[in-house]
């Protein structure tokens, strides 16, 4: 189920909210828990069992880790972290990248093994970073960890951040988690901010999709450059918006049910370098390495040889995240040498440039690094770029065809990766009254028009639920 | 303290093994990805009656289930040949069996959709489709098949894998 189906914005939220709305406070985690655990199983029901052993792994990991360092020990508390660390990525790496380090060995070694892979169980990689997390920081001392079994699970578990984030520690979910009263004006908030995202997923990234998979499947050899640009900045929006769109209906719905979750976009196509797009682009898994991988590797108050060791290691592992293979390799990679050449070479040299310019150099190679995100071999992603730099014809009568189709998209995509629409609504919030009125009556056709487009589509997973 | 402690490690050690002891049993009852794809096509289509589909390519398949025939390793794709009809086949071959939960998900809209469209106007092609549609997710093997005789082509493909 995912937050764009008809099932889930007519049956699932509504029933819950309503049944939320009805529960008095006490056992509100008690449903919103049976309603994650409902989301989690929906289309692998099998896998409830397996989220059940790693919600009481870590559970008693977490307690353990808390009396231990409690009782001033240093070495056991270690021991129970890297134990249960090693345990929670050795069934994201199964599912991950079994396949990719069979793959390997037989292209090294030319054997045949063949890996038996499962489907992946929703919101894994997500969750087990919040596990990751969850468990660091009791080692630390940010937290004590859950006591009550339920709220943990919760934490873990809760449907609006469980398929695709925002990754949210549990420091600043722990208050949050004991009181999380519903209001109408929360609700109100959280309504508008699903409708946004519901907006971007369904009138706009899905709308890119029909271009970009329709090119996607020309072969890349065929591509002319203007093909091969419409087919990566279609992906590029429709990323954007698939992405961004699902971070939005979490915060909204999050809002809902009286929880503040953080939030993942801010306008990253108006970044001026490639650090400051990974400031504003997945914030919350920025974030999750920059405190649990760079930091404790050293972080920057290294020598320059280690500041850039470590910053490979984070890209290196934060391309991996996204998938097993090569493409995304190579992707981490080469955000990892910009990020580097950024902060060790070119830091006085960037600021004497205008504004203007470093954002279309940033946007330029934001766009070529998702050429090796959506292809699927460093040759297929070659071959595109080399059609993109007119190695190949300029134009044809196809990319005019497809560029007359994508055109509106695509122009509203630009307009709406802008703040506009946010100040906007600020504006017309703050003149008062019959612009509240014009809101409301633009919310409700937002709302209608993402029906209408709900009914035509047949499936509306995120594009990152896959992570 | 010491008892509380020993209890956690109990209940860690637990929980870890009957997750491997979960993971082995999907494990075992999960099809060898390396049967080829024609194996599994050719299994399904000999006891499909062709005469009411045609082939479907890369933006039908888009457009009908919101898939991408780039993103899996085989890909067999019939769909009706008239607005009247309600005969489909679909075999997949999965590049991992990550992509099984978007698929069924598709193939049950799929399956809505044309529900939805016969209710009440084609009593004939609403019934086919509640009653002989055979969807089976094995491994990175899947079929979807809208026909009279959907148990031949079920038993033939399952016998494939």
């Amino acid at each position: 189920m995912a937050f764009g189906d008809l099932i889930f914005v007519f049956v699932f939220l509504p029933v819950c909210l309503l049944l939320y709305i009805l529960t008095p406070g006490k056992f509100s985690n008690v449903l919103l828990l049976i309603f994650s655990l409902l989301f989690f199983a929906w289309g692998t029901p099998e896998y409830l069992v397996l989220m059940l052993c790693s919600l009481a792994f870590n559970y008693a990991a977490g307690r353990e880790i808390s009396a231990l360092r409690a009782s001033g020990r240093r070495v056991l508390p270690n021991i129970v972290l890297i134990t249960s660390v090693l345990a929670d990525l050795a069934l994201l790496g199964y599912w991950k990248y079994a396949g990719f380090l069979l793959e390997t060995v037989n292209a090294v070694f030319g054997t045949s093994f063949a890996a038996r892979e499962l489907p992946l169980p929703v919101g894994l990689s997500f969750f087990t970073f919040s596990l990751i997390s969850y468990l660091a920081d009791i080692r630390r001392g940010k937290t004590e960890g859950a006591k009550d079994p339920l709220t943990f699970a919760l934490f873990v578990t809760f449907f609006p951040k469980l398929a695709s984030g925002p990754i949210v520690a549990y420091p600043e979910m722990e208050e949050q988690l004991a009181h999380h009263p519903f209001t109408w004006r929360q609700f109100g908030a959280g309504a508008r901010c699903f409708l946004v995202g519901l907006s971007k997923k369904i009138l706009l990234a899905n709308t890119l999709a029909d271009t970009f998979y329709t090119l996607s499947a020309v072969p890349p050899e065929e591509l002319t450059a203007a093909s091969a640009w419409l087919c990566a900045l279609s992906y590029a929006f429709m990323l954007y918006f698939d992405f961004s769109g699902y971070s939005d209906m979490a915060v909204g719905l999050g809002r809902m049910f009286g929880f503040r979750l953080p939030k993942n976009f801010d306008y990253p196509y108006l970044s001026s370098s490639i650090s400051e797009f990974w400031r504003r682009w997945h914030i919350t898994l920025g974030a999750w390495f920059r405190e649990y991988v760079y930091i404790p590797l050293g972080g920057s108050r290294v020598h320059p040889f280690r500041i850039f060791l470590n910053l490979m290691v984070v890209w290196l592992l934060t391309g991996l995240w996204h998938g097993a293979g090569s493409t995304f390799l190579i992707w981490g990679l080469y955000h990892g040498t910009l990020v580097v050449l950024e902060k060790l070479v070119l830091d006085n040299v960037l600021e004497k440039i205008p504004k203007p310019i470093r954002i279309a150099v940033t946007f330029l190679l934001v766009v070529v690094g998702w050429v090796f995100f959506f292809s699927q071999t460093p040759v297929e992603a070659l071959t595109r770029l080399s059609r993109m730099f007119f190695f190949g014809g300029a134009a044809d009568g196809a990319a005019a065809y497809y560029a007359f189709g994508a055109l509106r998209p695509l122009l509203l995509g630009v307009l709406a990766a802008l703040p506009l629409g946010a100040r906007l609504g600020t504006e017309l919030a703050r003149r008062g009254q019959p612009w509240t009125l014009l809101s409301v009556f633009y919310f409700a056709a937002l709302f209608l028009l993402c029906v209408a487009g709900m009914m035509n589509e047949t499936y509306s997973a995120s594009l990152y639920a896959q992570f | 303290m010491k008892s509380k402690l020993i209890a956690l490690e109990a209940l860690r050690w637990l929980a870890a093994a009957l997750a491997v002891l979960f993971i082995l049993f999907l494990l075992g009852s999960t099809p060898d990805p390396a049967i080829p794809f024609e194996t599994v096509e050719q299994a399904a289509v000999s006891q499909f009656d062709l005469s009411d589909v045609q082939p479907g390519d890369t933006a039908m398949l888009r457009r009908l289930y919101g898939l991408s025939s780039t993103d899996y390793e085989g890909v067999l794709f019939y769909y009706p040949a008239s607005n009247m009809g309600a005969d489909e086949l679909l075999v997949l071959k999965l590049a991992d069996e990550s992509q099984s939960a978007a698929v069924s998900e598709a193939i049950s809209k799929r399956l809505e959709t044309q529900r939805d469209s016969f209710d009440g106007y084609g009593a004939e092609q609403f019934a086919l489709l509640t009653d002989h549609a055979a969807v089976e997710i094995r491994g990175v093997y899947v079929l979807f098949a809208v026909c009279e005789n959907e148990q031949a082509v079920r038993e033939s493909f399952l016998n494939a894998l």
